[in-house]
């Protein structure tokens, strides 16, 4: 993750409400994403995080409030914004019967690169996709993993200073959602460009986003950081890797009760945060060496607790 | 839009694609090319009789025959309404505009052809892309077959039969019996007879006679013996003087009639041969000899001698120089000869008279009959005649077709329908290329993908509209090539069927943008072009015949684009129609391909719906 530069904003949302027929899709939303970040936005499947990136992308007309995207109004310039922005949907939307060549082609002429610009970007994301050797293939004959980068590399043909990304990894495997996750940090960290992605995935959220919003029935329920938006719940501090003589002594300086033993080691119930450093900071003032302290967020809970009770998949 | 190369971008993509994805051409180009074959073979067939209800039929009536009100309460028997018109080209005006579904017409002289058993017709004015309206017309004409076959030509058929036929064979074996008998051929031997002492006499020589004659008669009246006074006395003298006058005139006659029998005689077994100025001659020849009774003729022959001498000094003065003995010869010759023909008359008054009737006789019946045709023509007829049936008798009646594009050509029914089967070639690939490529797209999110590539829905619609236009191009190329190849389907213009067909797609590709708005997947959207595809050719009368259909049926047809396309192609493909011609049509096609673009712009989505 790169860092952010400064607060100049990329994405700028104050009171954005979406309705379809009278079924309320985004509630008043408030949100604001800095230039060079990647900020995730987190929810249920319903939540309303397509509607969001519709209408950040000039899809769908807000029913009320504003939305400012790298300084322009997602509907009324949404020529201009287009050029400066990329758009990766969930479903990976290639032409199939094209080459990741051709596909790249077709999508850059539409996007109004120039041929000797489009040429050079061509070359560029299908070296930096590693596609170059497969590039005169037909998409269909392509591993999931690999549509996805041309998927992504289509939507940044046009060098944009922002995308916005819809549920990259919803439904892969774990190498290919690890890839995309890793296509995503690199855009960001090499290519300096912003990122806006949704994902239903607090663990994913975590580890790729600067800041995120949870979004829950069309509101959001929470926003910063991460550790903004996790240090008001209960926690579990970990701690492995401990000699005999360490698990005794941790024994006897923790409360018997907020202990339970596992097979590596310990763990102690924490209510928040700042509880969990201060009982890492007691353990090493008393000379406890262990070969690993970690702090864990029960990331189910936290979800399950902004969201009402509902788990992940909106049940 | 402008200039942009997106429409082209996208069109070159959709084209790569197609070219590549084996599933999409078989349903868009081959599947409709496969039904049209089967249509067309199955049509090629023929067809079988058909209803006639609620058929508009214009009768058009040349003159009062009776044919006329036979042919409309034939047709207005069978459930069609008739409509009689004056003026072919007006009924034809009707016809294209619709009011009339066909036009019968009579041959204005069908009564007198008819009665003298010569070939009449009877002309269908039909177009047809509107299929079985010939089948139609045929269902009445049958019916009106029938009709003329039991009323008009059975009966006469039969009156030749029994009445004509045997009177001509009556006169024929008359003339026959007399040729077997001999009766003509001794007749004309002894005229041969007579006449060949007079034929060499010089028709002035016996003028000269004549004249000698008178002026010798009035000599003796006035100094003659009186045994020549009495002689004299004896016979009329102007009926004498006349005879001779009369036998100097009829010399001509005498010639004639001497060369008509040598020429005739011969040829008294082959009627109608007889030159008609010959038996003109011989008629004449006979009103004169009845001038000169054979008494005359007697009396003249005594005085012949008397008239020697005045004969010599006629030719003397006639032919000075001439020597007494040659002038002697030569009144001698002639007065002989006069002597033996007037002999030969007295002998043989009643057989000159016999020879003269029969010869007028039988050209009497040789100019009233044509014998040489109806000889031959009653003879076949009767020959075969006698055990005929009706049905086997030709209809003198000859139905011909004359449609309004396939002016003076012989047509088939597949004919009639390849503007139909082009419509639907050109429909059915339009319109299951436009839903399966946008449904498709949309499920994959391509279309919005496309969207947030800054193309709005007018590029992408002519982007569309360029595909959809070269499917169709390729189309209507391998069904013009179907119709020459396989059925030997005349086509008057490929390109104008081309660009017509051309301009009728962009129509269809509205009508797929609309059924792809309102369908969630590709099954929906197929389901619903099947459904369209099959009420357009049901409706617009491409393949039924909404002649035969329900009024609201015919009616709802004035309302769908694929009856009007149909129309442009029967332009194209029948007829090389100028854009005059085709203007109402055209107008009408680009008219709903630029409502149904517009519409189906307007409602096309690009995102998923649901």
């Amino acid at each position: 993750m790169s860092q952010p530069a400064g607060h100049e904003l990329a994405i700028e949302v104050k009171g954005l409400s979406v309705s379809f027929r009278g079924t309320t899709a985004l509630n008043a939303v408030d949100l604001e994403v800095r230039k060079g970040e990647v900020y995730g936005v987190v929810g249920t499947n319903g939540a309303g995080k397509s509607t969001l990136i519709d209408v950040l992308s000039g899809m769908v007309k807000p029913s009320a409030g504003s939305a400012r995207v790298l300084g322009l109004d997602p509907i009324r310039e949404a020529g201009e914004l287009r050029r400066r922005i990329g758009v990766v949907s969930q479903e990976i939307s290639l032409e199939e019967k094209l080459t990741a060549w051709e596909n790249l082609q077709y999508f850059g002429r539409l996007l109004d690169v120039s041929q000797p610009d489009l040429e050079d970007r061509m070359q560029e994301m299908i070296r930096f996709m590693n596609l170059w050797g497969r590039r005169d293939d037909l998409v269909e004959t392509y591993s999931v993993g690999m549509k996805k980068k041309v998927h992504f590399a289509c939507s940044m043909v046009h060098s944009p200073e922002m995308i916005l990304i819809d549920e990259a990894t919803a439904g892969f495997d774990p190498i290919t959602k690890r890839e995309t996750e890793e296509l995503i940090v690199k855009m960001n960290r090499d290519m300096g460009i912003t990122v806006l992605l949704t994902t239903h995935d607090l663990a994913e959220a975590r580890s790729l986003c600067d800041r995120i919003a949870v979004l829950h029935a069309g509101d959001i329920v929470g926003q910063g950081s991460w550790d903004q938006v996790a240090s008001p719940y209960p926690a579990k501090l970990l701690i492995e890797g401990l000699s005999r003589e360490a698990r005794s002594k941790v024994e006897e300086v923790l409360e018997t009760g907020l202990l339970e033993r596992t097979a590596m080691g310990f763990e102690v119930a924490v209510s928040s945060q700042a509880e969990a450093f201060r009982l890492a900071g007691e353990l090493q003032a008393r000379g406890i060496e262990s070969s690993s302290i970690s702090y864990e967020v029960p990331l189910d809970s936290i979800f399950r607790d902004l969201t009402d009770g509902e788990d992940e998949d909106g049940a | 839009m402008g200039l942009s190369p997106k429409p082209l971008s996208i069109a070159s993509t959709d084209l790569r694609k197609l070219a590549r994805e084996r599933r999409t051409i078989v349903l868009t180009i081959l599947l409709p090319v496969l039904v049209v074959i089967v249509v067309g073979t199955t049509f090629s067939l023929g067809y079988q009789e058909f209803e006639t209800k609620e058929l508009v039929v214009g009768v058009v009536k040349h003159s009062n025959s009776s044919y006329y009100d036979m042919l409309v309460e034939t047709i207005t028997g069978q459930g069609a309404r008739a409509i009689v018109y004056r003026d072919v080209e007006e009924a034809r005006g009707e016809l294209v505009d619709e009011r009339i579904d066909t036009i019968i017409e009579l041959d204005p002289w069908m009564d007198e052809k008819v009665q003298e058993f010569k070939r009449s017709w009877i002309a269908i004015h039909a177009d047809e892309t509107r299929p079985l309206l010939t089948a139609a017309v045929e269902a009445v004409m049958l019916q009106a077959k029938q009709q003329a076959v039991d009323d008009l030509i059975w009966n006469y058929t039969r009156r030749i039969r029994d009445e004509i036929i045997p009177g001509i064979l009556e006169g024929l074996d008359t003339v026959e019996s007399m040729m077997e008998e001999g009766e003509l051929r001794e007749d004309a031997e002894s005229a041969l007879d007579i006449l060949s002492p007079v034929v060499p006499i010089d028709e002035g020589d016996l003028l000269i006679v004549s004249d000698m004659a008178e002026s010798r008669f009035e000599a003796i009246m006035a100094n003659g013996t009186p045994q020549e006074k009495i002689l004299l006395s004896m016979i009329n003298r102007s009926a004498v003087l006349g005879s001779l006058r009369s036998l100097a005139e009829a010399k001509p006659l005498l010639d004639g009639a001497y060369n008509l029998i040598r020429y005739v005689e011969p040829n008294l077994e082959r009627p109608g041969v007889i030159p008609d100025q010959a038996t003109g001659d011989l008629l004449s020849l006979g009103r004169n000899l009845s001038h000169i009774t054979a008494e005359q003729a007697a009396l003249m022959n005594t005085l012949l001698p008397m008239l020697r001498e005045d004969v010599i000094a006629a030719l003397a003065e006639a032919n000075p120089g001439a020597s007494r003995a040659s002038l002697e010869q030569k009144a001698d010759e002639i007065l002989d000869s006069a002597s033996d023909f007037l002999l030969s008359v007295t002998e043989n008054e009643d057989l000159l008279s016999n020879l003269t009737s029969t010869l007028a006789d039988i050209r009497g019946r040789l100019d009233a009959t044509d014998l040489p045709g109806l000889y031959s023509e009653g003879k076949a007829l009767l020959e075969t005649g006698a055990g005929m049936e009706k049905w086997f008798i030709t209809s003198p009646i000859y139905l011909m077709e004359r449609p309004l594009y396939f002016e003076g050509q012989t047509k088939r029914y597949v004919d009639y329908i390849s503007p139909g089967i082009f419509a639907f070639g050109i429909l059915f690939s339009v319109l299951v290329y436009t839903v399966l490529s946008v449904v498709r797209d949309r499920e994959k999110g391509i279309l919005s993908r496309i969207f947030v590539c800054n193309v709005d829905r007018w590029t992408y619609v002519a982007g569309k509209s360029i595909v959809c236009m070269a499917i169709a191009a390729v189309q209507i190329l391998i069904l013009t090539g179907c119709a020459i190849a396989i059925f030997d389907i005349y086509i008057a213009s490929i390109p104008k069927t081309l660009v017509y067909g051309l301009l009728s797609s962009i129509g269809f590709v509205g009508v797929g943008l609309l059924i792809s708005s309102i369908s969630k997947t590709e099954l929906e959207a197929l389901t619903a072009s099947f459904g369209f595809c099959f009420i357009m050719l049901l409706v617009s009368g491409i393949f039924y015949p909404f002649e035969l259909s329900p009024s609201i049926v015919r009616q709802a047809s004035r309302y769908v684009p694929v009856t009007y396309t149909a129309d442009l192609l029967k332009a194209g493909i029948m007829k090389d129609s100028s854009l005059v011609e085709v203007a109402p049509d055209l107008v009408a096609v680009c008219i709903y391909g630029g409502v149904a673009l517009i519409v189906g712009a307007l409602a096309f989505n690009w995102r998923k719906r649901g």
